[in-house]
């Protein structure tokens, strides 16, 4: 069944439900300098993260992020396992459950997503679809193979097999979703 | 990790009463599940359980989701040897392996070699189910290598030497405090490890260096595409993601029921795998891979390679002898997402050391042990009593207490009770084929000649059974609890009731009987039990200016076939149909007043009767009373003009309510509900999925403390309700609810029935 909803009010929901998944969720302009001052305020002085190279949105969106200091691009195993953060787009977000698609290829996505304690992924708002089985709708989406390796990120990692609720378990304990319109 | 934790504490069950093979250990299990395990169990499965009917309330078209999934489910498995032929060129495509294990032998074996041939030391584990059904880690460790559970429930019961209690979550008989206290155990270090917090930092840590130091991950699967190799992987901890990307191999370990066609397939299972599981609209990662992955291996463990390398594992063990079952091929449908588990009373009570076997637990448990470890290890299948509220829980349609049932069958008819049978042979009325399940079954399981015999005998039957000796003598012979309070036998029947004052009733005339509207059908449980429910439908009717002609009573068959008696219910489904045939033919509609039997017609029938034109007026054709007057008879507002406030008679103005489980399922509750708030009633309904009663079941001597604890939670709720609003009058709609309210309250319960009437008559 195709829901047939507008663009906007799928984008109210996927903010709706990113936020209940326990995401927090930033709406920016699609401009680099936009994106740019958003993220600062995301990274405390003195930490480092990866940024991995997008698989999906326009390398540009990401330039000016590299004069960040603590920012790696090309980190080595230790620093990729123990960055405090990680930066990564995302091909696809899906209004209906909140998440967001991660390709896991041979770039950096799949990591910077996983060892972080802090993921931060852009998303654009023109890459929401309704539901899940709608990522099988888009021709840029099948074609371009991301659906053979890729993770739908709904909140950040958690679990409830200690006794109560946790956020932060093997993955990130925090997302931040950058929206942009 | 520390060494050997000895299994001295009594407070765990410990793993020899997991293999569910005789009485023995299932009971064993039941007191231990009962006394140490419930409060944590309850308050798990519980939680699931209102999450999984929040999210699938907001799935738009879960109805055609479900359809979908089934679909998918039964194509794949009537496909199944080609589309292992499809997965293995698909995987070796993709540059790895696929071995087709036997057996847990064949497997553990071939995944022993393969981690031996890259000389791994340490091992770390996705949880798999189907690693469980091979014992893969004890097989591994023996080969010399550290295995690390890494889901942590897994790790919490690879700490305590357990076997999962649950398929989804494997430690939920365990609360913090206990979890605490095993870390505490186990672990030395400064690491405060008290609230749930530091207990999962403390883990994160540990597992952390186990990850990228690993040689091997091993995973499971949740379903496989054929035409890809790619697995669905779903997870929220984030555990899945590092065991399949931080180590240089990748090793799934799935059953071949995983495999479905295509990638566009799994995309209806994952959206019903979290809302039915978990309760949440997708877990926290949705993982679609296609092994080998591209990413850089790390070179942290102690033989890094250049490449990574996947190896797929597909088990057999049984399976495909349950394909060719047309019973146990059902299983093979199973996503397991544990709905059925946690929409179960039993479930939510024992949780999956008592209910459960080896491996796999819960209502659809007993069909993957008697498929994978022998119909003689599915015995815990015993606690399903058929009150069918997993039904519409589950996402591939399985009919779970038909699968239950067919089990049970199957081993009465593996029984050697033919011993006994001249005994009793002349006083019930089983079925050849059944007369070779257990003498307590068949003395259940034929409850209308019981019924008839106690009715005709009354009072001085209820006296007799109420008195120790006899007591005694009922459990020893045929497993009756001696503390159960048994229902008490009518003195005299509804349809003598009915005789002696059918000329009260104008619409039951002989000669106005053709032109009636209605039939009224009075069940075994009205007719010899609960007269007055049949008089007060009666009475309604009649007030109402209905025409209505009373059919004479037949059993129904269900008691027999909640005892696995389905031959003897068969039978009795046949002479049922038989006797209402005039009826039937007319296509008139019956009202039907034990909720347990609307549900026979309408559901169970479909596996009784071979007749489709038949089934179809049993299903269109019966209707619960409210049903058949608010919706059918449309006369919400007469009722409303002709009644009295509830004041009048001094009632409070508020009722707890408590609709029968299978009423439910039959979407028969909600009329009653609307009727008694159109009375001017505040109601305030159970949320219990089943008052725990279940027919016969309470009342067993083995499962009559079970019956009591389940009963627990709806004696809270009515004491809750109370506390917060004030008096309630209390009504519930089935027979053994009603018992089953009146033994754990003491209160007086009333049939919706009996006080619509009441009010009726006094206005």
């Amino acid at each position: 069944m195709r829901i047939m909803t507008s663009r906007s009010e799928l984008i109210e929901q996927f903010l709706r439900e990113a936020e209940r998944s326990g995401a927090s969720v930033t709406a920016v302009i699609r401009d680099s300098e936009k994106v740019y001052d958003t993220i600062k305020t995301l990274i405390p002085d003195g930490t480092t993260g990866i940024l991995a190279a997008p698989d999906h949105l326009d390398p540009a969106l990401f330039d000016p992020l590299r004069q960040i200091s603590g920012i790696r691009e090309n980190p080595d195993d230790n620093t990729l396992e123990s960055a405090w953060y990680g930066i990564t787009d995302a091909f696809a977000g899906i209004a209906r459950t909140g998440s967001v698609c991660v390709a896991v290829t041979d770039g950096l996505g799949g990591s910077a997503s996983l060892f972080s304690e802090r993921h931060i992924v852009l998303v654009d708002s023109t890459d929401i679809v309704y539901r899940p089985a709608d990522l099988l709708q888009s021709d840029e989406i099948t074609s371009g193979g991301y659906l053979n390796n890729m993770v739908m990120i709904t909140g950040p990692s958690a679990t409830a097999d200690m006794g109560e609720l946790v956020k932060g378990v093997h993955g990130p304990g925090e997302l931040y979703i950058i929206l942009l319109e | 990790m520390a060494e050997d934790h000895s299994m001295d504490t009594p407070e765990y069950i410990p793993r020899k009463y997991a293999r569910k093979d005789s009485y023995e250990a299932l009971g064993n299990a039941i007191k231990l599940s009962l006394d140490y395990e419930q409060d944590a169990v309850r308050r798990n499965t519980n939680a699931f359980n209102t999450g999984r009917y929040q999210a699938t309330g907001k799935i738009p078209d879960y109805e055609s989701l479900k359809d979908r999934a089934r679909a998918i489910k039964e194509d794949a498995i009537r496909r199944l040897p080609e589309l292992l032929d499809t997965l293995r060129s698909s995987v070796e495509q993709n540059g790895g392996t696929v071995y087709l294990a036997r057996d847990a032998e064949d497997a553990t074996r071939h995944i022993s070699e393969l981690c031996t041939g890259y000389n791994a030391e340490l091992v770390v584990k996705a949880k798999s189910m189907t690693s469980e059904e091979i014992h893969l880690n004890s097989v591994l460790e023996s080969a010399g290598m550290e295995v690390v559970e890494t889901d942590l429930g897994e790790m919490i019961i690879q700490l305590a030497d357990e076997q999962p209690s649950h398929i989804v979550g494997p430690a939920i008989h365990r609360n913090r405090e206990q979890i605490s206290t095993l870390f505490k155990e186990h672990f030395e270090t400064n690491q405060s490890l008290d609230s749930g917090e530091e207990l999962t930092k403390f883990a994160r840590d540990l597992l952390r260096k186990k990850f990228i130091r690993a040689d091997i991950g091993i995973s499971g699967a949740n379903a496989i595409a054929a035409d890809s190799g790619t697995l669905l992987l779903v997870e929220s901890e984030g555990n899945i993601r590092m065991v399949s990307q931080a180590p240089p191999v990748h090793i799934a370990i799935a059953g071949i029921e995983k495999i479905v066609p295509s990638k566009a397939d799994l995309f209806p299972l994952l959206e019903l795998l979290g809302p039915s599981g978990t309760g949440q609209p997708l877990t926290s990662y949705t993982n679609l891979i296609t092994p080998p992955l591209n990413l850089r291996p790390f070179s942290f463990n102690h033989n890094p390679p250049d490449t990574r390398s996947f190896h797929l594992v597909l088990l057999e063990n049984g399976r495909m002898d349950m394909r060719d079952d047309p019973m146990l091929r059902e299983a093979l449908y199973c996503i397991r997402c544990a709905a059925c588990l946690n929409s179960c009373a039993n479930f939510q009570t024992l949780g999956g050391h008592a209910y459960g076997g080896e491996t796999y637990s819960g209502g659809i448990g007993a069909a993957w042990e008697a498929g994978t470890h022998g119909l003689e290890t599915a015995k815990f299948g015993e606690l399903c009593t058929g009150c069918s509220r997993c039904v519409p829980q589950c996402p591939v349609r399985i009919d779970i207490p038909w699968l239950n049932t067919v089990l049970r069958d199957r081993m009465n008819r593996s029984g050697d009770s033919e011993k006994f049978s001249f005994v009793y042979r002349g006083l019930l009325q089983s079925a050849p084929e059944d007369t070779t399940a257990p003498f307590q079954k068949q003395f259940f399981g034929n409850f209308a000649t019981l019924a008839r015999w106690g009715s005709r005998l009354a009072p001085l039957s209820n006296r007799l059974a109420a008195t120790s000796p006899v007591k005694a003598l009922l459990e020893k012979t045929v497993g009756l609890a001696r503390d159960a309070e048994l229902p008490q036998f009518a003195t005299r029947t509804f349809a003598q009731e009915y005789k002696a004052s059918r000329h009260d009733f104008n619409g039951s005339t002989p000669e106005v009987q053709k032109d009636a509207e209605v039939v009224l059908f009075p069940d075994i449980y009205v007719n010899y039990l609960h007269p007055s429910w049949g008089m007060a439908a009666l009475g309604i009717l009649n007030r109402l200016g209905i025409q209505t002609v009373v059919s004479d009573s037949f059993a129904d068959g269900r008691a027999a076939l909640s005892q696995g008696m389905v031959t003897t219910a068969s039978d009795r489904a046949h002479e049922l149909a038989d006797g209402l045939k005039r009826y039937l033919d007319e296509e008139r509609d019956i009202i039907v007043i034990e909720p347990s039997v609307l549900s026979m017609f309408r559901s169970d029938y479909g596996h009784l009767l071979n007749d489709e034109h038949l089934l179809t007026l049993f299903r269109e054709r019966t209707f619960d009373p409210f049903e058949y007057l608010l919706n059918a008879a449309n006369l919400t507002g007469r009722i409303q003009e002709m009644t009295a406030d509830p004041g009048t008679i001094s009632w409070p103005p508020r009722i707890f309510y408590h609709s029968h489980c299978q009423q439910r399922t039959s979407d028969a509750a909600e009329p009653t509900v609307k009727l008694l708030k159109s009375l001017g009633f505040e109601v305030k309904t159970s949320s219990v999925e089943c008052c725990g009663m279940a027919g016969s079941f309470g009342y067993k001597r083995e499962y009559y403390e079970v019956a009591r604890q389940v009963g627990k939670d709806l004696a809270v709720q009515l004491e809750d309700a109370e506390s917060e609003f004030g008096e309630c009058l209390v009504a519930a709609s089935g027979t053994s609810c009603t018992d089953q309210l009146k033994a754990l309250t003491g209160r007086t319960v009333m049939h919706p029935l009996e006080i619509l009437d009441s009010l009726l008559y006094t206005k």
